[in-house]
């Protein structure tokens, strides 16, 4: 399966988040995905090589890309994943919530060099960006302590957004772009370092009570 | 004394004046040989009257069940919060598709329904885990279809004679059919095929109801046949309408192929279409024909609605619904229908006699837009009956009557079963029909 064919995939079923099947305002709609399970199990494990003086960039969406030099997402990446249901504005009441869940482990592979700083940020952008890492806004980062030599690191990043939340405006405008980007410091002693990335889980999760607004 | 008297009186003039409509088959849906099966095929409106076959009029209980809080859309209008927290549009819906039925647990929206995308598939299920079942369904006795000439029975029916034509003045409500599917296009691209340029891909899901007067108009006869032992009916019949309750929701959410082969941006399109007397009405007409022919011990039907139809609506809809006002950009909106889509429905019983009573075996085979199949068995003797039946319209559902004669009257108590739109949790209903014996 190439990214191409994944991405486009992984597009279409979005649209397919509004399914009217019920009318009632009980009813609660909920849109999840897999995400993780789009990537192959090749590509969620990754031995990458944090170069001296660049380190390391990872952009999730609609691959795993990773930069080595320093020089920002491919064209692809630039445009992460993207999330369209238009033509419905939600409204008032609709009680529409986000949540997304990713969790990763970076094992520094070297017996010597410390890793010192990581950090996962996870953008939003809107839906006519060109390059969301530039235009859109980091909807919630972390970060990490130094990483020792053989040691692990695990991240979990959990992004719940509802009413009154920043980013929020741009769930609700209905067409967004979504990245993460994850950026793993050079080693402080000098020279490359060996680690690995595994990609544990990413999952999403939108939520609406469309009916719960008639008027 | 004097009750026992009067009681029986308003009752009978009530009940001989033919006022309610035919009740629920108690046998399935399974088309009986007949009067009450006119409705799909006209050559059974002279056809002789069986007891425990159908016979006598329902009772539309369907309309107490439009009275409870979650079926009731006057909510809306005397207790708004009642409304927003009770009404469910499914359970309407259910309930006014079977207006003969009393329905003790109406199809109930699921409290979620869970979209779950993985890369093996996407599954739609409500909050059990229960997959929401795609598919379209016919709305009133499988024979209406919103938007046409294919309007529900009358519920209440007002039956007269004049020279040979037969007429049926009456008020007709109930669903017009729903449907929830995914274009085939959009499966193969599921199943990872790739986009094709220009073509859109939606998944689609729609329901309407209707209501108004109607006026059958039938020509029955028996056709002269050299042979005896064998009787031959035919008949023909126009139905106009008068519509004055019409509703019709739809929704899609699709994507249309780009050149380069990724999916351009999607969209989600819903309408709605309404009219009530003061904003807008509607009308039509259609023509429908039947033949019957029976030997001593089994007949056999072929009817044919809608040979041609006419529809014709004004009323207002949009085809932008906007959730945080649904007022607007609705404008006034004129339909007009005249596809031929007719609904074809054959028939066939056979009838055994067995010492005190006779056993009767029947089924039918009919078809709009799906193929329907009901199949059924009774027993009857001259104080009371039983009969039991099945059947398919996409979907399962079945019943039972049991009749018993308490002097001149025939009362017949139906347990009705079907599998609820999209959730296909089984609603189970109450029906009830009386009649009077002649002798």
């Amino acid at each position: 399966m190439t990214d191409t064919a994944r991405f486009k995939r992984l597009t279409v079923i979005l649209l397919l988040s509004w399914v009217f099947i019920s009318c009632a305002a009980v009813t609660q709609y909920t849109l999840y995905v897999d995400a993780a399970s789009f990537f192959s199990e090749e590509e969620k494990t990754l031995q990458l090589l944090v170069p001296e003086g660049f380190g390391l960039s990872i952009y999730l969406f609609p691959s795993i890309y990773p930069d080595f030099t320093d020089s920002g997402p491919d064209t692809q990446s630039k445009k992460g994943l993207e999330y369209s249901y238009s033509s419905l504005a939600i409204p008032e009441g609709g009680e529409l919530t986000f949540r997304l869940e990713t969790s990763m482990a970076i094992d520094n592979l070297d017996t010597v060099k410390t890793i010192p700083d990581s950090i996962i940020e996870l953008y939003g952008a809107p839906y006519d960006a060109e390059n969301l890492y530039q235009e859109g806004t980091v909807l919630i980062s972390i970060g990490s302590g130094p990483i020792a030599p053989g040691g692990t690191i695990n991240f979990t990043l959990i992004s719940e957004l509802s009413e009154g939340d920043a980013g929020f405006e741009l769930i609700k405008s209905g067409e967004f772009r979504l990245g993460i980007h994850i950026r793993i410091e050079p080693a402080s002693l000098g020279g490359d370092v060996e680690i690995l990335y595994s990609l544990e889980t990413l999952e999403m999760e939108l939520g609406a009570r469309p009916f719960g607004l008639l008027p | 004394m004097k009750t026992k008297f009067w009681f029986p009186v308003p009752l009978f003039l009530l009940l001989s004046s033919g006022l309610f409509a035919f009740g629920v088959s108690g046998i399935g849906g399974t088309m009986m040989p007949h009067p009450r099966s006119q409705m799909r095929n006209p050559a059974y409106t002279i056809y002789p009257e069986t007891w425990g076959y159908g016979g006598g009029v329902g009772i539309p209980l369907g309309l107490l069940g439009l009275a409870g809080a979650s079926t009731s859309p006057l909510y809306y209008l005397t207790d708004p919060a009642t409304f927003q927290e009770n009404f469910d549009l499914l359970s309407f819906y259910d309930q006014l598709s079977h207006p003969m039925e009393f329905l003790l647990n109406p199809a109930a929206s699921p409290v979620e329904v869970h979209i779950e995308v993985t890369a093996s598939g996407i599954d739609i299920t409500d909050g059990k885990g229960q997959p929401v079942y795609l598919n379209s369904i016919n709305g009133s006795s499988n024979i209406a279809l919103g938007g046409t000439a294919l309007i529900p029975p009358q519920i209440v029916r007002f039956p007269w004679k004049a020279g040979p034509l037969y007429f049926s003045s009456g008020i007709f409500i109930g669903g017009g059919g729903h449907s929830l599917e995914l274009t085939g296009d959009l499966e193969e691209v599921l199943d990872l095929e790739s986009l094709s340029f220009g073509e859109s891909y939606s998944v689609s899901s729609e329901a309407s109801f209707m209501g108004g007067i109607s006026q059958h108009i039938t020509l029955p006869f028996l056709l002269p046949v050299p042979s005896a032992g064998i009787d031959m009916y035919f008949g023909v019949r126009m139905v106009l309408y008068y519509l004055l309750l019409y509703g019709e929701f739809s929704f899609s959410a699709g994507t249309a192929g780009s050149s380069d082969g990724l999916p351009s941006s999607g969209n989600l399109e819903s309408s709605y279409f309404y009219l009530y007397p003061g904003k807008g009405a509607g009308g039509g007409g259609r023509i429908d024909a039947g033949f019957v022919i029976e030997t001593r011990d089994l007949t056999m039907g072929l009817g044919i609605l809608n040979l041609a139809g006419l529809s014709g609506m004004s009323g207002y809809g949009t085809d932008d619904l906007s959730f945080s006002d649904l007022d607007e950009g609705v404008e006034r909106t004129e339909r007009f229908n005249y596809e031929f889509l007719p609904v074809l429905t054959f028939n066939t019983a056979y009838t055994l006699s067995m010492g005190f009573g006779h056993l009767l075996l029947a089924g039918d085979l009919g078809y709009l837009q799906n193929v329907s199949a009901h199949g059924g068995i009774g027993f009857f003797t001259p104080f009371a009956f039983f009969k039991w039946g099945a059947g398919w319209e996409n979907r399962f559902q079945w019943s039972s009557g049991l009749g018993l004669r308490v002097k001149r009257f025939w009362l017949e108590l139906i347990v009705t079963g079907h599998q609820a739109p999209f959730t296909l949790e089984h609603v189970v209903g109450l029906a009830l029909n009386i009649g009077i014996s002649d002798d």
